[in-house]
Parts: C-alpha cells; structure tokens; sequence
C-alpha cells in the first residue's frame, strides 16, 4: 500500500518580502528624482514591458532552485523556441497553432531535461547544461543560423499589442506570475516542491513522490520558457537563434537577489518579482545614463553584491541586537 | 528594524550618487545629444569606429556616448537601448544593427517618438533610416575571396574560420566569401568552422584543422583576431609557407602581421570613417540640412604593397 | 595540530576512505571507460584521429581546461553551493595585467608572479565573500565575475597586448623532455593538489566539510580558513591558466576566457564531482577535462558544421553520462 504524503504545513519562509525590495524603492525614487524622464508613466510601462519577458523565465528558475536543483537552459530554450514559431508562421501555419508550437518546444525541452533530473538521476547543472548546449545548437540549425524575420500584425500584437495602455506581454506575465504564486501557495506541488529543495530524503521518506515532482517543475520552466521565447519572438519581429543568451544568468541572479536561496527549500515568486524589477530598473537607468557597457557590466556585479552582502550583514546585525 | 532600514538608505544613496554623479553631466548645456550604439566595444574595430564618432562629435560641439550591449552582438538588448533612450528623450541616435532583420522594431520604435536614426556599418532592412553609412560586410567580404582566388590561380583547397554563429557581420562575411569560392571549381572549400571572432578559439580550432588536412593553400578568416590566432597555430606546425592566410579589419597587430610577410591581406573597411559620417550625417540631419540616403565608405585591401601607410597610422616603424 | 588532524581522521576516515574508493573504482572509474569508449569511436569515425600528434595536440588544449578545473573542484567539493563563476574573467584580468607588466618591462618573473598574485587576491576576495559577510558563492563569485570583467575592459580599452619576450613564451608554446610546456605545468600542478588533496590534512578537511558542515566545525575544522584557502586557490589556478593562455597565443586581450567557468564547472561536474559536496575529486575531473577536449578535436577533424557543435556537444555529454549512471547503477 503507498503512503500518502506526510506533509501538512512546510515551514516557508516568514518573509514574504525580501529586504532588497527597500533597495529597489531607494533606487527608483533616486532615479526619478535625478534623471529627467524615468519617473515618467512612459517609462514605467517601458520597465515594466522590458521586464516581463525576464519575468516569464524567472519564474521557472524559482521552481526549479526552490526545489534545490537549477535550469540553466531557460535562455536557449527560449531562442529555440522563438526559431520554432518563426518557422511555423513562415509555413504558413495559423497563429494559434504557431504559439502552440513554440510553447510545446519549450514543454518538450522541459521534460526532457526533467526526465533526466527525475528518472535516470542526473545532476539538475548537468542535465540542464546538456539541454542548453543542445538548445542553442537546435536552434542554429534549424534557423540556419540567421534571424527569422517578418510576421503578421495579428502575431506581432502579443509582443507589441496594448490592452487599455497596458502591454500585452505585461498583462501575459502578471497572469503566469500569479499562477505560479497560487502553485507554490496552494497547491500540493507547491508544498511537495518546498519538502524536496529542504531536504529530498525526508521528502521521500514521507511519501511524496519525488521524481514525479521534479518531472513537472522542469517541465513548467521549460514551457514558461517557451511562452517568453513566442512573446520576445512577437516584440522583436523576428526568431533569432541567439538572442536568449545569457538569460539563464539574469534569471538566476533575479531569484537569488529576490531571497530564494540556491540551497533551496524557503523563498518564492514574490521575491522573485522583486529581484526581476532590481534587475530591469538598474539596466534602464544605467542605459538612461548611457554609461558605456564595461562600466555596466562592472555595476550591475557591484550593485547585486553590495545589495545582498548589505541584506544579511543587517539581518545578522539585528539578530545579534535582539540577542 | 527602523535603524536597519536608514543604514540601507544610507548607503545605497551614496553609492547610487555616484553614479548618478558620472553621468549627470549630461543635464547641463542645451547641445544635441547623440547617442551611438555599437555592437560591441572590446574589439579594436569598434574601439576605433567610436574613437571616429567622438572626434566627429567635438568637431561638431555635439554631446555623444557610445553603448554596446554588455552581451557583444546582442540585438534585443540593442532594442531595450533604444526605447530607454526615447524616454531619455534623446536627439538622434546612430546605430550599429546587431542584426539586420531584428532590430527593425527598435528603428520603428525610434520613427513613432520622431527621433531620427542613422544606420552605420551593417544594414538595416526595414524602419525609415536618415542614411546608410558604411561599406556592406558582403561586398567587402567579396574583394578578399577575389584576390585569394587570384592568388591561388584558380585552384587551391580553402579553409574558412567564420564568426561568432548567427551574428550578422558574420554571416555577411561568410557569404560574401562563399559568394566567390564557389563560382570557382578548382577551389575546393576544406572546411568551414567557427571560431567566434576570437584569437584563441581561432588558434584552437586551426591546430585541430591542421591535424586533419595534411595540405592547405589559404586560410580566410572573417576577421583579423581569428587569422592572427590561426597564424600563431601555423607557425608552430612549422607550415606557414604552405599556405596563406587573410584577416580583415585591418587592426594593429594584423598590419604588423602584413609587414611582415605571414598575413597575405586583411581589409580596412575605415571604421573610424563610419562613426565620423555616421555622427556628422545626424548633426546635418538635426540641422535641417538634406543627407543623401547612402553614404559610401571606402574599402582598402591591406597587403604588402600599401602596408606603410597603415604602419604610419598607427606609429609603428 | 595533530590533534586536531587526529579528530578530523576519525570522525570522517569511513566518509573519506569510501569517497576515495568510489572514485577510483566507481565512479570516476566509469568516467575512464566513457573517455575510452570516446576515444575508440572517435579514432574509428575521425581521419588523422589516432596518431602521436593530435594526442599531444588535445593534451595541450586540455591543460588549460584542467588547471582552471583543479580550482574549481576543490571549490565544488566544499559543498552547499559553493561554485566559482568568476574563475573566466579572473583570468582575463589577470593575464592582462602581467602582460601589460611585461610590456612596462618588468623581468618575467615579477610579472608571473603580478598576475597570480591578482588571481589569488581576487579569490581571495570571494572567499571573504563568502565566509565573513556569508554571501552566496554564487552571488559572490557572480559579483566578481562582472566586477572583474568590467575592471580589465575598462583597463585595456579594446586594446590588444601582443608579442612578449621568448623568455615568457617558453611558458606556453615551449616544449621540455618533447612535451608541450603547457602540458608539463597541468601535470605538475595536478599531482601536487592530487596529492595535497587525498594526502594531507588540508584535503580531509575540504572532504569533512563538504560531506557535513557542522560535524567539520565540531570536530575542529576551522571551516572558514579553509573555504578562503580554497576559494584562493580557485583564483590562482585561474591566474596561472590565464598566464599559460598568453603565452601561447602571443597576445593578451579583454575579451578572453569568456565561459570558461562553464566549461571548468562541465569538466568537473562530467568527471563525477557532485555539487552536494564531498564526492568526487580531482581524479574523475581529469576525466571530464579530457571527455570535453577530445570532443571538440573530434568535431573539427570530422568537419562537423559549426552550427551542430553545441546540439553535438550537449548531447554527447547528457547521454554519456546517462549511460555512465546506468553502468554505475547495474554495478552497484
């Protein structure tokens, strides 16, 4: 007989939002007060529409560092399967099958490197960093390695549409956003997917059904990243086989800045929010104040350092005060 | 809590000032200001498109900063450029397309908020453009192949060390070669790898073609950094005089290269051209002066006959 | 000391002993038989495959690799998290640095020992990170990454330092005894942490904390010193690749070592090491050095387009070590 899962409240963290969330306001009030035209409407939804496709992504990347494990292959499977929906649109496909297409590109890549987490026991880093070397490959071949260009208005809408000013990739982001906080929240995946990242014997020992779980994460992130690729594909007019790179980067630094530790087991999709915004708000500012991209690279690595060193030194200093 | 809160303020407002600090300078003076962005700015090509840009800029008393996205060749990032500077709201923006095809919103984009965009060095292929600057990557590209051709009488067996995969200026160059080699049917193309424009892939991926092709008559690269790190490979085979070898950007360390004896040709496409008529056709433009839609920069093949001038340009005696 | 060292060896001979023996006949011992198993293919489908010269050839691209990789594993051993991504720009900043030392005309000593001292400190700067103000190793060595990255862009402004004495380029493009310098430094420095690793005192400690923190600490392990050492050592091996790297090309620019981590992390993480910490080792990375370089030689003299490498590599390696699971699994 099987055991049903043992497993009635996991301990999530107390903290629902993290503290560099104070530095995301210090730093959008400063900007708006020293630099003409960001503390505009414009430049919010520009923000906003800038970082929903990080949104998308980051998404799956919390799941699966919750779980412990990681998805490095979210940036080139979000190439593939902008490549894959260029191409069925260029066939000729009908919009809605062409979405479906890129989508369950991203779905399959998702449970391929879920199978080989779950089933036959590969590391998540190898498994994932398989699948993004064969994902970035994928792509350049099947776009022969050039960009895949020209699409109809009707597709273009979900990456440039507006729905009462708010874009429509934005409004796509909030809803898949939303989901993903009621699935941690309130599902038994959720919870199961806590157990696993605080300690996966323990979670198996009570019942829960480790692989399946693992199984189902990496397939969720694998298809988010497939939706971001058909919305970043629609945005740029055009399936281009690299343009994912380094996301996977940006992704993973945007849940840790939103205090999901890659140990796993504690943090979630709010935080996450928080890290993606850190993350969009710091590139448009260092782009508003057009500083040249060595002198990005190095503040973007200072600004993520200082404001999570920042965090748990003043964490540990109050503990230390409240004795 | 409170006093945790405060420290936090405290210290990120100091650290933010300081940035906000390099780069406010922006706000003073009612200049036009120009923003130029380039596909990346850690190869000398670039470096000397942008040191180009900027003389043309003081010349001309215009203010001008140079971006590249931080992943070089990167187009959506390019576009994220644009829309930040819109809201920024900039005069007119000079750009280096990272991609032909996909940067096309970014220039429409740029027309909805009327700010003017001149394109430079590799084309755009749709948005309404002020002009074109620049020499295409392809036609340039076909030179090259031409005098190797010439060279090899007709017949030979070629390797080709492509760029970065996917990347624009590579695939303009690798085509505009092939675009040559094979109309010819005594050139047989041995092999055709990628080195992603860079001299230590290129040595890399040469000593392993050396390994595999016990004979080779020329070497064409897409670019100088990739033929320099295949001359180092050859050389250490001991079989430099088998072969011969192209670049193209005509760099520092290629010129050298030229004079003395061990790179055949490498190109000078005049970068530095391109981001001087790229800046002053804005200006022209801002002014209310008429800019003719294409602006032709010369294409010079680099070999040993006219190297000295390039050894003067860059002091080297 | 002996004390101390004396509590370590009881506390965790039994984890160690079978950590050892799993490597050697386990686990990274299957790792040997997929590299052999590459190799037979690969000399049956790849012309000019199987002769002295390639050999030599791949040993030399791989040194590179297995320095970086010695650091890394000794970094991923350590367990909860501990990476290091800064290890590719470590080694740009680094090697730019002594090569513009060299170009000041300073004797090629002084200037090996700037750019190690760099990568050391650099390393040295994460592991602070990462024990006193008790960052993420991610964060940290991805603040680093960035950090460094910026400082030798902004420091060599695209410029390109080229052509250094024969003196330093004996380093990378020499030979001794018919061997390959770089080749001959790789294996150097493989033996001595090989040795330091499963030898010394220091080596059990990196195991003790990688199989479980907080019996190392109560057991007398001073956690801290030894994470710094290691992150450190991470730095300095990625300096002293960085310096190889030059040599051998003639030229030092911004823009090199650009990944590397990723493929130093493959290398390790292919040869058996697991990121749970305090399984694995340096025998097994060596494996994966060599399972990753062959692969690449493969593919070139098999004229493989270059737009099917990356889908080639990703799944040689994914299905390699699959199949390496399963071998280990049915032996078990």
């Amino acid at each position: 007989m099987r055991r049903e899962p043992n497993v009635s409240r996991v301990p999530v963290s107390v903290r629902r939002v993290p503290g560099t969330f104070y530095i995301l306001i210090i730093m959008i009030s400063l900007a708006s007060i020293t630099i003409p035209g960001f503390g505009t409407v414009s430049n919010l939804l520009n923000i906003l529409l800038q970082g929903s496709f990080l949104a998308i992504v980051a998404c799956g990347a919390t799941l699966a560092i919750i779980s412990s494990g990681i998805d490095l292959s979210v940036g080139t499977v979000l190439s593939l399967s902008g490549v894959v929906t260029g191409l069925a649109l260029h066939a000729g496909i009908p919009i809605a099958l062409a979405i479906l297409s890129g989508v369950l590109t991203g779905l399959i890549c998702g449970i391929i490197t879920g199978s080989l987490v779950a089933f036959v026991g590969l590391e998540p880093f190898i498994a994932t960093f398989g699948m993004m070397s064969m994902a970035q490959g994928l792509g350049l071949v099947l776009s022969n390695g050039a960009s895949i260009p020209g699409f109809q208005e009707s597709f273009r809408w979900f990456g440039e549409g507006v729905v009462w000013k708010v874009p429509v990739p934005l409004i796509i982001a909030l809803v898949i956003v939303a989901c993903i906080w009621w699935l941690l929240r309130h599902t038994r995946l959720g919870l199961y997917i806590y157990a696993i990242g605080g300690s996966e014997e323990v979670a198996g020992w009570s019942g829960i059904e480790v692989g399946r779980c693992k199984l189902a994460l990496y397939s969720i992130s694998g298809c988010l990243a497939g939706i971001a690729g058909v919305l970043l594909a629609a945005r740029m007019n055009s399936g281009h086989p690299t343009v994912g790179v380094g996301w996977e980067m940006d992704a993973i630094a945007s849940v840790v800045i939103g205090g999901t530790p890659l140990t796993g087991g504690r943090g979630g999709v709010i935080g996450t929010m928080v890290g993606v915004a850190i993350v969009s708000v710091l590139r448009n500012i260092l782009n508003m104040l057009r500083l040249s991209s060595p002198w990005q690279i190095t503040l973007i690595g200072a600004i993520v350092v200082i404001a999570i060193g920042l965090d748990i030194l003043l964490r540990r200093w109050r503990l230390a005060l409240e004795g | 809590m409170m006093a945790r809160k405060f420290f936090v303020a405290a210290v990120i407002v100091v650290s933010l000032i300081a940035i906000f600090l390099s780069g406010s300078s922006i706000l003073a003076g009612k200049q036009y200001e120009i923003a130029f962005i380039v596909k990346s700015l850690t190869n000398p090509f670039w470096i000397d498109m942008k040191a180009g840009a900027e003389s043309a800029a003081k010349d001309l008393n215009v203010k001008l900063q140079t971006m590249a996205p931080v992943k070089a060749d990167n187009v959506e990032e390019q576009i994220r450029m644009i829309e930040d500077l819109i809201q920024r709201k900039i005069d007119a923006i000079v750009l280096a397309p990272a991609d032909t095809k996909g940067i096309i919103p970014g220039i429409e984009k740029a027309n909805q908020a009327g700010v003017p965009v001149v394109i430079v060095n590799t084309k755009a292929a749709g948005g309404k453009i002020v002009s074109f600057v620049g020499a295409e990557n392809f036609d340039a590209a076909t030179m090259i192949a031409e005098r190797v051709v010439e060279k090899l009488n007709g017949k030979g067996k070629v390797v080709i060390l492509e760029g970065v995969p996917a990347a624009q200026t590579a695939i303009d160059r690798k085509n505009g070669f092939l675009s040559v080699l094979k109309k010819y049917s005594g050139i047989e193309i041995l092999a055709s790898q990628t080195a992603n424009f860079q001299r230590a892939e290129g040595m890399m991926v040469m000593e392993n073609l050396l390994q595999r092709f016990p004979h080779i008559d020329a070497v064409l690269c897409a670019n100088d950094e990739m033929a320099l790190g295949a001359l180092e490979a050859i050389d250490a085979a001991g079989r430099l005089k088998e072969m011969i070898v192209t670049g193209f950007d005509a760099n520092r360390d290629a010129v050298v290269a030229v004079r003395d004896g061990r790179l055949f040709l490498t190109c000078d496409q005049n970068s530095a051209a391109q981001g001087s008529e790229g800046v002053r056709a804005a200006v022209r433009y801002l002014n209310g002066e008429s800019v003719p839609a294409r602006i032709v920069t010369k294409v010079i093949l680099v070999d040993k006959t006219n190297v000295d001038s390039y050894l003067k340009k860059y002091g080297i005696k | 000391m002996y004390q101390r060292s004396q509590q370590i060896q009881t506390l965790t001979h039994n984890e160690i002993s079978k950590g050892v023996a799993t490597e050697v006949f386990g686990g990274s011992g299957s790792r040997f038989l997929l590299l052999v198993g590459l190799i037979v293919v690969l000399s049956f489908i790849a012309p000019n495959f199987l002769s002295l010269n390639n050999f030599i050839n791949v040993f030399r691209q791989a040194s590179l690799l297995l320095i970086m990789s010695i650091g890394m594993t000794l970094v991923i051993l350590t367990g909860r998290g501990g990476i290091d991504l800064s290890i590719g720009s470590v080694l740009a900043l680094s090697s730019c640095m002594a090569a513009s030392a060299l170009k000041a005309g300073l004797p090629v000593t002084v200037s090996i020992i700037i750019g190690l001292s760099i990568g050391a400190l650099c390393g040295l700067v994460n592991g602070a990170l990462v024990t006193m103000v008790g960052l993420p190793a991610f964060i940290a060595t991805f603040g680093m990454m960035q950090i460094a990255r910026g400082a030798v862009l902004l420091y060599m402004k695209g410029a390109i330092i080229y052509g250094f004495s024969p003196a330093f380029r004996f380093i990378g493009a020499g030979h001794l005894f018919g061997l390959p310098m770089p080749v001959i430094v790789a294996g150097v420095l493989f033996a001595v942490f090989t040795f330091v690793l499963y030898r010394t005192p220091f080596g059990k400690e990196v195991y003790a904390i990688g199989a479980n923190r907080i019996a190392a600490e109560l057991s007398g392990v001073r956690v801290n010193r030894v994470l710094l050492t290691v992150y450190t050592i991470s730095g300095a091996m990625a300096a002293c690749a960085g310096l190889v790297y030059i040599s051998r090309l003639n030229a030092a620019e911004s823009v090199i070592g650009q990944l590397f981590e990723l493929q130093a992390i493959a290398a390790t993480v292919i040869g058996g090491t697991s990121f749970r910490g305090g399984e694995g080792g340096l025998i097994g990375t060596i494996a994966g050095a060599l399972i990753i370089t062959f692969l690449n030689n493969g593919m070139n003299l098999l004229g493989i387009s270059s737009l099917w490498q990356l889908f080639v590599l990703g799944s040689v390696i994914v299905s390699g070590v699959t199949f390496d699971m399963y071998f280990w699994h049915r032996s078990r």
